[in-house]
């Protein structure tokens, strides 16, 4: 049966090693109700390891980073336990970071979030929007 | 008091100027000032993006030698496959 696990959810995965691990759904929900798969990002919580792009920092207790260079396919049949749901930041900080290994957002030639959000783009396209929406 | 400042264009600058607003996003009748905002602000962006990449690039070193660093991803990849995932494709 699809669709037991949902976007955002933090599942514990058996892959047949030592002990499960953890991974986040990034897949959406029509994908995941729809085919017997999910795209997952693998999470780590080793503390000898530094956040940064592709990486990225979801908490600080305990310190769990997402490999976003690690997102695969898991067969929801090795899905074992519902470990946790990540917040839209959390879920925000793995997009970027999956934009981050990929660059997709070169190819469709949008900027970086965060460097938007520091030259303003952000605010900007969203007063643009409010403009927009107010004439109509 | 006030003082007044003279800023001389040399051609090459100005034509560039005039060339450029599409790419700079900008109206062609935009003021000077705005395209020279306007390029202030993609020369920032290029910038950032490129201390960015650095940024990755040197987090990529950092994480190349994780004892699980692609250990889980051929163990996904073979349970995936066992599962049927791949089949079709």
């Amino acid at each position: 049966m699809s669709g037991k696990a949902r976007w955002s959810q933090v599942w514990w995965v058996d892959l047949g090693l030592d002990e499960n691990k953890r991974f986040a759904v990034v897949s959406e929900n029509g994908w995941n109700e729809t085919f017997s798969t999910v795209i997952a990002v693998r999470l780590t919580t080793s503390p000898n390891r530094d956040p940064g792009p592709g990486f990225p920092l979801l908490r600080s207790k305990p310190p769990t980073i997402a490999v976003c260079g690690e997102v695969t396919t898991i067969h929801e049949d090795d899905l074992i336990e519902v470990a946790d749901k990540l917040t839209l930041g959390e879920m925000r900080q793995i997009a970027i970071g999956l934009l981050e290994v990929t660059q997709a957002h070169r190819l469709i030639g949008i900027t970086h979030p965060d460097i938007a959000e520091r030259i303003g783009e952000r605010k900007r396209r969203l007063q643009r929007l409010r403009r927009r929406s107010e004439a109509v | 008091m006030m003082r007044r400042i003279t800023v001389t264009l040399d051609e090459a600058l100005e034509q560039a100027i005039a060339e450029a607003h599409e790419l700079l996003g900008v109206e062609a009748d935009a003021s000077d000032a705005e395209k020279f905002r306007a390029y202030a602000r993609l020369g920032y962006e290029q910038m950032l993006e490129d201390e960015l990449d650095e940024a990755r690039l040197g987090t990529y070193r950092t994480w190349a030698d994780e004892p699980e660093s692609g250990v889980i991803a051929r163990a996904a990849s073979r349970r995936a496959a066992a599962r049927g995932a791949y089949e079709g494709s």
